[in-house]
C-alpha cells in the first residue's frame, strides 16, 4: 500500500455551513413551517449549484486518491481505471442528466471504487506469508465493520439515485427540479 | 514491619514465583512464560526456565555462575525482542485502519452532501418523507 497521505479531500467550511442551514430548513420545513419553506426555496436556488460543484470536486479528488491506492502507481492500470469510471459514469447518468443526477451518480462511481479498494486491501492480509504474525481478531472486525459501512453507504446511493429518477419520472414536468434550478449555470 | 521477601518468608514460600497455583489463565500464562532465579536452601542462584507443554508448566532446570547469567541475558534480550515485534505488529494494524479510515472519510462526505441536497430539493419540489418514502404533499403541487 503506498504510504503517501492523501490530499485536502474535503468540502470547504463555507460548504459545511450551506449544508447545516439546508439540513435544518429542510427539517422545518417539512415539519410545516411555512417562511422554512420559503427559506428553503432560497436556499436551493443560491446554495446548492455551489454545494453541487464543491462535491463533485472532493468526489474527484477521492476516486484519483482511489485510483492511485488500488494501482499502486502503474500508470497502466490507472488509465484503466480512470476510463472504466468514465465509462461508468456515462453508463450511470445516462443522457442528459440533471446536475444532481451526476452528483448521485459520483457518489454511486466513487462508493463502487471504494468498496474495490477495501475488499482489496482486507483481502490482502489473509494472503500474507504464513509466518508471519496472525491478525488479531479485534482487527479483523474493525476492517469488516468499515468495510460494511461502506458497503452499505454504496447501495444507499444506488438506491437514493433510482428513487430520485423515479420520482423525477412520475412527478409533474416542474419537478425536474434540479435541471431547472441549475440550467442557469449550463 | 517491611514487606516480606524471599529471604524472610519461610521456606515453603522461598521460591519469588508459585508456579503451581496460578489462579487466572492469564496469569498462567504470564507464569509460563516467566523466567527466573531461584535462591536454594543450600546456597546459589539457579536460572530456571518455565514454559507449558500440553497445558501444564513444564520448569527447566538451566544452571547457575556466569553461564546462567549468559543464558539470562540471551531470554531477555529475545523476550525484548519479541515485545517490540508484536508492538511494531499492533502499530502497522492501526495504521492500516487509520488508511481505511482516511480512504472512506471523502466518500462518506460526499454521500452526506448528496442526501441533504436530495432532501432539499425534495422538500423544496413539494414532497414529504413518509415511513422513509417520498410522497407528494397532496394539494401542494406548486408550479415552476
Amino acid at each position: 500500500m503506498p504510504e503517501e497521505k492523501p490530499g485536502v479531500l474535503e468540502l470547504s467550511e463555507d460548504a459545511k455551513d450551506r449544508l447545516t442551514e439546508l439540513r435544518t430548513v429542510s427539517e422545518k420545513a417539512e415539519a410545516g413551517d411555512r417562511n422554512a419553506r420559503k427559506r428553503l426555496r432560497q436556499l436551493v436556488r443560491s446554495s446548492s449549484p455551489e454545494i453541487i460543484a464543491a462535491a463533485s470536486d472532493v468526489a474527484g479528488s477521492a476516486a484519483w486518491m482511489l485510483i492511485k491506492t488500488i494501482s499502486a502507481g502503474e500508470p497502466l492500470m490507472q488509465e484503466a481505471l480512470q476510463e472504466r469510471m468514465h465509462q461508468m459514469r456515462a453508463e450511470i447518468g445516462g443522457e442528459n442528466p440533471t446536475p444532481l443526477e451526476i452528483l448521485l451518480t459520483e457518489r454511486v462511481v466513487a462508493g463502487w471504487l471504494l468498496v474495490e479498494v477495501l475488499e482489496g486491501l482486507v483481502s490482502a492480509q489473509y494472503q500474507r506469508d504464513v509466518t508471519a504474525h496472525r491478525v488479531p481478531p479485534g482487527h479483523i472486525i474493525q476492517e469488516s465493520r468499515i468495510l460494511e459501512s461502506v458497503t452499505r453507504r454504496y447501495m444507499a446511493a444506488v438506491r437514493e439515485l433510482a428513487r430520485v429518477r423515479k420520482l423525477q419520472a412520475s412527478g409533474p414536468a416542474s419537478f425536474h427540479f434540479a435541471r431547472r434550478v441549475y440550467s442557469r449555470g449550463g | 514491619m517491611g514487606p516480606a521477601t524471599p529471604a524472610t518468608l519461610p521456606p515453603r514460600y522461598s521460591s519469588p514465583l508459585c508456579y503451581t497455583s496460578a489462579p487466572s489463565p492469564i496469569l498462567q500464562l504470564k507464569v509460563a512464560s516467566a523466567v527466573a532465579w531461584e535462591r536454594r536452601e543450600r546456597g546459589g542462584r539457579y536460572y530456571i526456565r518455565s514454559r507449558r507443554e500440553k497445558g501444564r508448566v513444564v520448569r527447566e532446570y538451566v544452571g547457575t555462575g556466569p553461564f546462567a547469567e549468559i543464558v539470562a541475558a540471551t531470554d531477555r534480550t529475545r523476550r525484548e525482542l519479541e515485545k517490540a515485534e508484536r508492538e511494531q505488529e499492533r502499530d502497522r494494524q492501526r495504521r492500516q485502519l487509520e488508511r481505511l479510515e482516511a480512504l472512506a472519510a471523502p466518500v462518506e462526505e460526499l454521500s452526506e452532501a448528496a442526501e441533504v441536497l436530495v432532501r432539499a430539493n425534495l422538500v423544496d419540489a413539494g414532497f414529504h418523507r413518509r415511513k422513509g418514502e417520498y410522497r407528494r404533499a397532496r394539494g401542494k403541487a406548486r408550479s415552476a
